[in-house]
């Protein structure tokens, strides 16, 4: 017996519950909707929440890319791609440009995003008091309050602890002049991307039962101080493969001698540009 | 109820359940993303004269988990409504997830806008809208500086959004039917909507 799934793999009233929150969820830029989180087949952790997100907006003619950060061959990367190319049967790329959706864990990719493109998130803690504040009744109350001074206390004691602000991903954004917001742990490098991307970025906690959303061209402004402006990560030298500069890059350690070097994190971008580079190769 | 409405009540499903309501949920995302764009949605026949981007809508989005309100004038389709999504029609706008009115003139009153600390405990309205007359201007999330739109809304129709628009995080989320076609187009809460013409 072959086992068959619904298109997409979830049921359908599972995919309207799912709709309904993401819909919710555009109207309220920044707030997070409860939402009846499933079991998937695969472990909480490995981006369930950005599954469920993914598998209720996907269609037949969608083009998906799934990026583990950054990298588009890593296990949680390859592993959902197959995931979708099995049970939604749709066309997969690596190439942010051809993409319709691109599900992401914690980066953003450096080509620009263009309009009518979904970003879809996978968000492990999606509260951004929560480690200030345990209690998801407080939380809500500080959010429905706007009671945000004790996230700029945290920021505040970065500086009096370490001279700058020493949050570097899950920085904490305000959306649209309203909500607080934890842009997942994307590298806090990544955060402009999302101010006023002409994208719409959907975020999917599975776990913790939370959808959010930005819609596109929505103001995402990383917290900081007049004195202690926000600024990304810089880099001393270029990607040692494709040698861009202005990208987020990892460190690849390549023997047992301390030998390193520091390529780009997107792996789609810096293969592309390489074989603009060398056309023949 | 005779044969002939139970033939209707039957009929005007969607002609592919799963792929349909998947475009469907997609054109009215888009149009809530993207306030002011119109996107076609799929067919389906609910009973007249409920629209079939109504009918759409609430085949995509209804369920027995969502009471649905629906104006005196649509109640031929609540037989319809109920055999195709389970949802429960319910004649008390507090109770209702979704609300389908004749127009953005006529709310009924009572609407849940959610609170403050569950804001998305709000009614969706889905409403017929003709896309002529007097020239709006839109800004807010979703639109890139403003985004201009035709349709006939009244003054008071304005103030109504204009007052909508000013209880956010609370407050009503529209899904307008384009009375011409089959289009959907996006009033989120926290669109900005002026009149631009006279």
């Amino acid at each position: 017996m072959t086992l068959t799934y619904n298109f997409a793999y979830l049921d359908e009233a599972t995919k309207r519950m799912i709709r309904r929150a993401i819909l919710k969820a555009v109207a309220i830029p920044g707030y997070q909707v409860p939402f009846a989180s499933r079991e998937m087949p695969m472990p909480y952790g490995w981006g369930t929440g950005g599954v469920q997100v993914t598998a209720s907006i996907i269609g037949p003619d969608d083009t998906l890319k799934v990026i583990d950060q950054g990298s588009d061959d890593t296990t949680n990367a390859v592993s959902i791609r197959a995931f979708f190319a099995r049970v939604a049967n749709v066309a997969v790329t690596t190439a942010t440009r051809d993409a319709t959706i691109i599900q992401t864990r914690h980066r953003i990719p450096e080509t620009p995003l263009s309009a009518g493109q979904i970003l879809v998130f996978q968000v492990p803690i999606p509260e951004p008091l929560r480690f200030l504040e345990p209690r998801e009744t407080e939380t809500r109350v500080m959010h429905a309050l706007e009671e945000y001074g004790l996230m700029h206390v945290k920021l505040y004691e970065d500086i009096a602890r370490h001279g700058h602000i020493a949050t570097t991903y899950a920085y904490p954004v305000k959306v649209e002049g309203r909500y607080i917001m934890d842009p997942s742990p994307t590298p806090k490098f990544d955060n402009p991307k999302m101010h006023r991307s002409p994208a719409l970025q959907l975020f999917g906690a599975g776990r913790e039962k939370r959808i959010y959303a930005v819609p596109p061209f929505t103001e995402v402004v990383s917290l900081d101080f007049e004195d202690h402006p926000f600024a990304v990560q810089a880099f001393d030298a270029p990607c040692a493969l494709c040698g861009a500069t202005g990208v987020y890059l990892d460190e690849i350690v390549t023997d047992d001698a301390g030998g390193r070097m520091f390529t780009c994190s997107d792996t789609d971008f810096c293969t592309q540009r390489r074989a603009a580079e060398a056309p023949n190769v | 109820m005779d044969n002939s409405d139970l033939t209707t009540a039957l009929e005007g499903a969607f002609a592919h359940p799963v792929f349909d309501a998947q475009a469907a949920f997609r054109a009215v995302l888009s149009a809530l993303a993207e306030p002011g764009t119109v996107h076609a949605l799929p067919a389906a026949g609910p009973p007249a004269p409920l629209s079939a981007g109504a009918g759409a809508v609430l085949l995509t989005l209804a369920d027995q988990e969502t009471p649905v309100y629906l104006a005196p004038a649509f109640a031929a389709a609540a037989p319809w409504l109920t055999f195709h999504t389970g949802a429960p029609v319910t004649a008390d706008p507090a109770a209702a997830r979704f609300a389908a009115v004749t127009g953005l003139n006529a709310l009924p009153n009572g609407l849940s806008v959610g609170d403050d600390v569950y804001p998305d405990r709000s009614a969706t309205l889905i409403a017929p809208v003709r896309l002529s007359g007097r020239t709006l201007r839109l800004a807010g999330p979703g639109i890139d500086g403003a985004r201009t739109l035709d349709a006939d809304l009244s003054d008071a129709v304005l103030a109504r959004l204009a007052a909508n628009r000013a209880l956010f995080p609370r407050g009503l989320d529209f899904i307008l039917i384009d009375e011409a076609g089959a289009g959907v187009v996006g009033l989120p809460r926290t669109t900005e909507v002026t009149c631009t013409s006279q």
